[in-house]
């Protein structure tokens, strides 16, 4: 599996960080917003506003975080001007999935738990690595990582 | 790795392998989404700016609390939410979501509504379920100060900061508290701060820590020695 994020020693250049990550970003924002004609628009949106300053967010550590981030905060303000309450689970044919039980348990998370569980189990982000991402202390992502999985361990029947 | 992160991992790999790869966003059509919102940006910072000369502003001076309402009146159930250092309307989700705070006439229970900010008397930011953004003025509440956001931020770090070199002193003199504290304030950029001691008592030696961001102070009240 493709890992480009995290970690990396120097900076890439844009459109190599874009070749690598857009795809992979596009479909962890599918998997928050449900949307996926949002996602694609919120992840080109982040991705226009990482490359006018390319200069900051390619020195990060993890500027694919960053990106995240912005697509999240958009589709969230998106979904706020359109007066909805959050987004909503489109119709997914869950039955092709190997284990659907678990994808519709992680559906039905709020949106804030939902975006750091497919940050750490998805797109396979540390818990720091997640904080600075996504621009929140380190605690509050372990604290909704802890409430997630506690809800995922309730919905799925006491798994840990 | 337990079971459940294995199945999780699994799971999300295999929703995410079935939707549709996004179309490719072509070199051409980004500068000129770029563009555009730059003219947006441009535009609403242009509205805002005239606008912000007509509302009235205050500072967020308490970083420790956001309070937020359970309606748009100041008379609703409300509840504090810990700012926990980040000072943002968007605390009050978790009450929402949780169901400690409901307004069925807004949105169902435990769900998040929209959210205005405004400031108190007291420069506590207060967080109304509302999308309209003349709910400050129409409680005969003040707008945020963006400015003071960021600063009720710092100021929240240097508090906790304060309380890490207390928790860490068995029994600190009022005097030799007020320099020490003096040293943490003037080496974080608080030297307009004040440090306001009242006399020590031969039965309260040690100093403890009262913290008044509103007039920006830091009160060093004299206590018993714990445990002793």
């Amino acid at each position: 599996m493709e890992q480009p994020d995290g970690d990396a020693a120097e900076p890439i250049d844009f459109d190599e960080f874009y070749r690598l990550h857009r795809d992979r970003l596009y479909r962890a924002l599918v998997m928050t917003t449900k949307e996926p004609d949002i996602a694609v628009e919120a992840v080109d949106e982040a991705m226009t506003r990482a490359s006018e300053r390319w200069d900051v967010v390619g020195c990060y550590d993890n500027p694919a975080g960053w990106v995240y981030r912005v697509a999240l905060n958009w589709a969230r303000s998106f979904f706020r001007r359109r007066k909805r309450l959050g987004p909503e689970a489109q119709d997914v044919v869950w039955d092709k999935l190997p284990d659907p039980d678990v994808n519709d348990a992680v559906a039905a998370l709020p949106y804030k738990h939902r975006s750091v569980v497919v940050a750490r189990f998805y797109l396979d982000w540390s818990t720091p690595q997640i904080a600075e991402g996504l621009g929140l202390p380190l605690g509050t992502v372990k604290s909704r990582l802890h409430r997630a999985l506690s809800s995922l361990e309730q919905t799925l029947g006491g798994e840990r | 790795v337990n079971t459940l992160e294995v199945r999780l991992r699994d799971a999300l790999a295999a929703e995410a392998a079935m939707w549709p790869a996004p179309e490719s966003a072509s070199a051409e059509a980004r500068p000129r989404f770029s563009k555009r919102v730059i003219a947006v940006a441009v535009a609403s910072l242009a509205l805002f700016s005239i606008a912000a000369t007509w509302l009235m502003t205050r500072e967020v001076t308490d970083p420790t609390v956001v309070v937020c309402y359970q309606e748009v009146s100041l008379n609703s159930d409300r509840a504090g939410a810990d700012s926990g250092g980040d000072l943002e309307v968007d605390l009050c989700a978790d009450l929402w979501e949780d169901g400690i705070l409901v307004n069925e006439g807004v949105v169902p229970a435990g769900q998040v509504p929209p959210f205005v900010g405004c400031v108190t008397d007291q420069g506590v930011l207060a967080v109304f379920p509302t999308d309209d953004d003349s709910a400050c003025s129409r409680l005969g509440l003040d707008v945020p100060d963006p400015g003071s956001m960021t600063e009720g931020r710092q100021s929240r770090d240097l508090q906790l900061r304060l309380i890490e070199y207390f928790d860490a002193q068995d029994c600190q003199p009022i005097s030799a508290a007020k320099d020490n504290i003096r040293k943490i304030l003037d080496d974080n950029g608080f030297d307009d701060w004040e440090i306001v001691t009242a006399p020590g008592r031969p039965d309260r030696p040690c100093a403890s820590l009262a913290f008044d961001g509103a007039a920006k102070t830091v009160r060093l009240v004299p206590i018993p020695r714990l445990g002793g």
